[in-house]
């Protein structure tokens, strides 16, 4: 089935069997690797990508539910410099084995769409969907605020 | 000679110069071993055994092997070789070869043209068991020694170890209170958010190449080649960077010998990559002991003894075990102890998953038992449960009664800190009902005084190569499993040689590229990675400076490394930047390089089994919980946790800040929420991360990490570890601020809202019963005051 | 990749409602099953941990629903919500008029998974699955919602009350295909409650959740909706518990009789998650606490 989608903000086109996952779609023939799979069951977030702009698993959506909709990965977020968020992950020790992180980054990135100026707990809800093995999240929400602070200080630009 | 530059120096260095080196981890650009996709790729799949103990009587692979795509099946009679990560307990295959010990044991293994093919293949390999009898928990592995899991068959026994410091009995006899109690340690995973993965490939000169998410790719190396009876000339492994592995990925596994063998009967590149469920059965968690602890205590609070009797359950192999079993006791004799010391511990097989090292091998387990008991003797001695680890702290600069070496040693700092940012004097005991603080304290080892396996070589080594044009490579053996050793060792180099952090690369993690190192396990890497790249960097300088001397014609002692330059100390102004230097140092020294190692001191107690828990250096922990109890629904909730880390010297701030607060939150974890729910039938009830339940972002406490400096006089620029040591007061502080909270004590893991609950019935109908007894004039029965233990998990 | 048959599978998307509910019929008059996929939240999982059975066995026609606009929207007319199957828990927590007229949707919504999961699982996908476990059927029962369902044959309403009959089971025809839930939306400022007693504070399967709406006069409760998973084999209604609060003043209602009522309404058991034991205490002390909020002396 040949099925067309916006990623990452360029139109793309791809023939597979319907319900390949998103996910298997991304890392294999669309060529973006950066989004992982954790556990395949919707559990562990390290797979999320925005879809239309909200935060999914993918690896519950199927490619043929992306026919004419916008897809975006990590790869998406940064290029080609990094951004605030990506800037903050690092400064303030938000990625230790980095595995969840862009899952984590795209939830961030959902959130600080919608809310510029989000309290911890916020912060916290938006990314309750990712786990992180290693941090603890206490850098992952000191990360994010201080992203946020940072885009609200630059006028909101990503 | 000791560096006494303040943490806020180093922290300088590090800044935002961090980003050039970990900017891939943020854009999604790390290449990891499930990443890696090579041309004419093979999928392999295993298959495992549906009963825990079972005699495999035929295997069949024709239905298999007729399936389109399905390339190769192989058994265990195609690795008759038996391994183990400890050489005196070899007893895995990398597929079992007579006998399945535990519900999902390797069996066979199928290659395919793909994942899912591989998958259906899998189910179609046909095995014919004998079913056995099983013990699938400690009880009927010591009650029934007639399943004969152990050597020879005879018993279940895995591992025992039975050692006494002094006169134990007399100690107690002698002590004005002893505490008795009975601890249950729950066992729990690793679940590390990438799940093993490995690919093999033999290539046409007849190397074998295997990449795999291995913490420890020189073993790897070792027991592949003994297995697959290749030379070890002829292997290569390869670790790309790590998604966690917390211990998990620290011995070798069936699906690295699975795509080896297949590779090689193949001739294509073979890839294993383990689902979410088949990283349970993998396990090597967390061992289930349960602790009979006795603790004496004088008056005044001077600690007489400690007796323990602990079963360990190992679940189907040895692993570690051997060394687990004296980690079940050799490590509490840090930072505050009694003056006697007797303990016990039998580790039986199981039939069920095989445990191992998680974060705190082997002594998460009775720190909890001990703490606990801490707390339960400060209450009966009406002393501050800090004051009264304050008063039993073991020095710095001495040795253990059980013969550790003791050098630097900053517990005290860590007890002044977390009792002040806690406001501990303030508010322990005096928070309103349902609300409490609990404090532990914890010690760990900075990598073992010794190697797995026997041998005289160097723990660890670094080679540097410096270019001309001012980058300088690190090639390394140790582990990037996201602890963050590579920065670490840039840190190090950077700063010794006045270097950006931009300048400095890192190989590391390959045994074809890299020197030996043991791996990232016991919480080695800083301490002796670092001593060894520290030494290769030092060499270098040695050479810039006299370069630089040369040219300015000064004497090389007034040549000082700053950042970006050397320099003539009496007239900085005079300098040469160090791009320049080392061009300088290759001009008279030729081709610029050095290798650096590290290794242990002899040390050790001088008994069977006192080099186990010897470190060349000790870190110190302590930790202050704050706990909200709710009475009506028994669900408990961690605040905040305060951890204050005796890391030697924190090279890099944030990253072992986040190691603190990492391991913070992981035995949070373990105390509140984590829990293998394994049947009589030895099925695991729930191998996903639905009903394995690891915190999410709001189920995890305020993090506050605390560093302390003691500067420790043989670390790499005073450093020791800090990845593992922060986990263990948690649990026993999570306990201990129940107690404050609520009056109860849970002396078994986890502490879930129906066994909370459970004992505050208990509690409240106790002092019903109590009220009763005072009214009738004390002439009714005693109750006993033993901790609620209700057996059933919730 | 996946390991799972799902590639195997075809998907189609259908043109129209009656479009869909002909192709469901066709097929279901040969025999053939057909699933409609909207958010996958359950439906994949499913498929991921089934053994892969490969090329032989027939596979049901997969329906992508996700897109379809007549089994989307929330709207609210004279007293009446209708969301619409395919609506998922994101749009739902989000709508204006849920917030404001139909809290306890929101706030339901707004615990259930993360996300994630929430910006695909919908109300259709939850009623399709009937899991006792559901918390967005335990709302729906709180509301005495109905279930609006259309096959070939038309469309009809399903009140709550008539749609579950074992577990897992449903008066919903096989060829009928969900379209929407309607809730006859309550006064403004109706005491209601939503409180789940989850496995962990987020991506967790309630061990007991309590979907709760009432309509008060004085000292009367006069109208109440109950809804509870995680209980019994279906969505408990709490009827006997309705019945006695309904029937007595607030300030006659004890807390013995209450648990009575709550524990005569339960059948509740042990697994992975929690205990039957802790299910019925947790039952017995979320129902107490909202009655407490509505004034009762319990």
């Amino acid at each position: 089935m040949k099925i067309t989608l916006t990623l990452n903000g360029l139109s793309r086109e791809v023939d597979l069997p319907p319900l390949v996952r998103l996910l298997d779609a991304l890392r294999g023939p669309l060529g973006l690797p950066g989004t992982k799979e954790g556990c395949g069951e919707g559990e562990c977030g390290s797979c999320t990508v925005l879809l239309d702009g909200e935060p999914v698993n993918a690896c519950l959506v199927s490619i043929g539910q992306c026919e004419g909709r916008a897809v975006t990965t990590v790869e998406g977020l940064s290029a080609p410099h990094l951004g605030p968020l990506a800037r903050c992950f690092v400064d303030h020790g938000g990625a230790q084995c980095g595995i969840c992180t862009p899952g984590m980054l795209i939830s961030a990135e959902a959130l600080l769409a919608r809310r510029p100026d989000p309290s911890d707990e916020e912060i916290r809800e938006a990314i309750a969907g990712n786990l992180c093995r290693c941090t603890g999240y206490q850098r992952i929400v000191d990360s994010i605020r201080e992203a946020a602070r940072e885009r609200r200080e630059a006028g909101g630009a990503a | 000679m000791t560096d006494t530059r303040k943490p806020s120096e180093l922290r300088g260095l590090v800044g935002s110069r961090t980003r050039t080196l970990l900017a891939p981890r943020v854009t999604g650009q790390v290449r990891y071993t499930d990443d890696i996709h090579l041309p004419r790729m093979l999928w392999g799949r295993i298959v495992r055994s549906p009963h825990p103990h079972a005699r495999i009587v035929r295997i069949d692979a024709t239905r298999a092997l007729a399936k389109p795509g399905v390339i190769a099946v192989i058994t265990g009679k195609d690795m008759p070789e038996r391994f183990g990560i400890i050489p005196w307990t070899p007893d895995e295959y990398p597929l079992a070869l007579e006998r399945a010990r535990f519900i999902g044991d390797a069996v066979a293994a199928v290659a395919a043209t793909d994942e899912r093919i591989a998958h259906e293949a899998a189910e179609l390999v046909d095995v014919e068991y004998e079913v056995l009898p099983a013990a699938t928990d400690l009880q009927t592995a010591i009650d029934k020694p007639e399943v004969g899991l152990g050597k020879g068959g005879k018993d279940n026994v895995s591992k025992e170890v039975d050692l006494a410091f002094g006169d134990v009995d007399a100690a107690l006899a002698e002590s004005d209170v002893v505490i008795t109690g009975d601890y249950y340690y729950e066992g729990s995973a690793h679940v590390p958010i990438e799940t093993h993965c490995a690919i093999a490939n033999l290539d046409k000169n007849g190397l074998l190449t295997v990449w795999s998410t291995t913490q420890v790719p020189h073993y790897l190396h070792r027991e592949l080649s003994r297995v697959l009876r290749v030379s070890p000339t002829r292997i290569r492994v390869i670790q790309p960077p790590v998604g966690g592995a917390f211990g998990g990925k620290s011995e070798p596994f069936s699906l690295e010998f699975c795509a080896a063998k297949l590779a090689m009967i193949t001739g294509r590149p073979v890839k294993f990559l383990y689902t979410r469920e088949e990283e349970f059965y993998a396990h090597r968690g967390r061992h289930p002991m349960q602790i009979h602890m006795k603790v004496g205590a004088k008056r005044d609070g001077k600690l007489t003894s400690v007796d323990a009797r602990t079963f360990i359950d190992g679940g189907a192999y040895s692993s570690f075990g051997l060394v687990t079993t004296y980690y079940s006791g050799q490590l509490l004799t840090l930072p505050a102890f009694a003056d006697t010391y007797r303990f016990r511990s039998t580790r039986l097989f199981t039939n069920k998953p095989p445990c191992g090292p998680k974060r705190g091998h082997g002594s998460v387990q009775p720190r909890f038992a001990f703490e606990v008991s801490l707390d339960k003797i400060s209450r009966a001695l009406g002393i501050d449960p800090i004051e009264l680890r304050r008063k039993n702290l073991v020095p710095p600069n001495t040795t253990t009664l059980n013969g550790l070496r003791v050098t630097s040693n900053g517990i005290e700092q860590c007890l002044d800190a977390v009792e002040k940012a806690s406001g501990w004097k303030e508010r322990f005991g005096k928070l309103p009902k349902g609300r409490g603080l609990g404090v532990a304290t914890s010690a760990y080892i900075s990598g073992t005084n010794y190697a797995i396996y026997p041998n005289a070589m160097p723990q660890s080594a670094v080679q540097l190569k410096v270019d001309r044009s001012g980058v300088v490579t690190v090639f390394s053996g140790q582990s990037e499993i996201g602890q963050g050793c590579d920065l670490m060792l840039a840190v190090l180099v950077a700063d010794e040689l006045g270097l950006d952090l931009g300048s400095v690369r890192v190989v590391s993690g390959d045994t074809d590229l890299t020197p030996v190192d043991l791996g990232a396990y016991s919480s080695r890497g800083t301490f002796m990675n670092g001593n060894a790249c520290l030494m290769a960097a030092r060499e270098i300088k040695s050479k810039l400076v006299a370069a630089v001397a040369e040219k300015l014609d000064v004497d090389p002692r007034s040549v000082l490394v700053t950042r970006g330059a050397l320099v003539v100390v009496h007239d900085p102004s005079r300098g040469v930047p160090v791009t320049e230097a080392i061009q300088l140092a290759e001009a008279k020294f030729g081709t610029l390089g050095a290798v650096g190692h590290y290794n242990t001191p002899k040390l050790g107690g001088d008994y069977r089994g006192g080099t186990i828990g010897a470190s060349p250096a000790y870190s110190f922990t302590a930790h202050v919980a704050e706990v909200s109890v709710d009475a009506r629904s028994g669900i408990v909730r961690v605040e905040k946790i305060w951890v204050a880390h005796d890391c030697g010297k924190a090279l890099c701030p944030v990253i072992v800040e986040g190691q603190m607060e990492g391991s913070a939150y992981m035995g949070a974890a373990e105390a509140l929420l984590e829990e293998h729910v394994i049947g009589p039938d030895g099925l695991h009830k729930g191998p996903n991360l639905l009903d394995y339940r690891i915190p999410t972002s709001l189920d995890v406490p305020d993090l506050h990490a605390l560093i302390v400096e003691s500067e420790d006089q043989e670390g790499p620029l005073g450093a020791k570890e800090s990845g593992e040591g922060p986990l263990h007061p948690s649990i026993p502080a999570i306990a201990n601020a129940i107690f404050d909270a609520a009056s109860v004590r849970i002396d078994r893991l986890p502490f879930s809202p129906a066994r909370v609950l459970a004992a505050l019935r208990k509690k409240q109908a106790d002092e019903q019963a109590a009220a009763v007894e005072s009214s009738l004039g004390g002439f009714a029965p005693r109750r006993g005051a033993a901790p609620p233990n209700p057996p059933a998990a919730e | 990749m996946s390991l799972a048959d799902l590639p195997l599978h075809d998907m189609q998307r259908a043109a129209s409602l009656d479009a869909l509910c002909g192709i469901v019929a066709e097929r279901h008059a040969r025999g053939e099953a057909t699933v409609l996929l909207a958010g996958g939240t359950d439906w994949v999982v499913e498929q991921e941990l089934k053994p892969p059975r490969g090329d032989a066995d027939p596979r049901p026609l997969v329906v992508d629903v996700s897109c379809m606009a007549e089994l989307r929207g929330i709207t609210a007319t004279r007293g009446l919500l209708r969301i619409g199957a395919a609506a998922t828990y994101l749009e739902i927590r989000r709508h204006p008029t849920v917030i404001e007229r139909a809290p306890m949707l929101a706030a339901m919504a707004r615990e259930l998974g993360a996300i994630q999961i929430q910006a695909r699982g919908t109300l259709g996908g939850n009623l399709a699955t009937a899991s006792p476990a559901a918390d967005g059927v335990a709302a729906l029962a709180a509301y005495d919602a109905s279930i609006v369902v259309k096959s070939v044959r038309g469309e009809r309403r399903i009140p709550f009350s008539a749609l579950q009959t074992g577990y897992k089971q449903s008066t919903r025809a096989p060829d009928e295909v969900i379209v929407a839930v309607e809730i006859a939306l309550p006064p403004e400022g109706s005491p209601w409650l939503w409180r789940k007693v989850g496995t962990r504070r987020a991506q967790a399967i309630s061990k007991v959740a309590l979907a709760g709406i009432a309509v008060r006069s004085e000292d009367r409760v006069v109208r109440l909706g109950l809804g509870m998973a995680s209980v019994a084999p279906i969505t408990a209604t709490l009827l006997q518990t309705r019945a006695l609060v309904l029937s007595r003043p607030l300030s006659a209602i004890t807390a013995d009789a209450l648990d009575a009522a709550v524990l005569s309404d339960i059948a509740p058991i042990d697994d992975v998650r929690s205990t039957r034991e802790y299910r019925k205490h947790a039952a017995k002390a979320v129902v107490r606490g909202f009655l407490r909020d509505l004034g009762a002396p319990v």
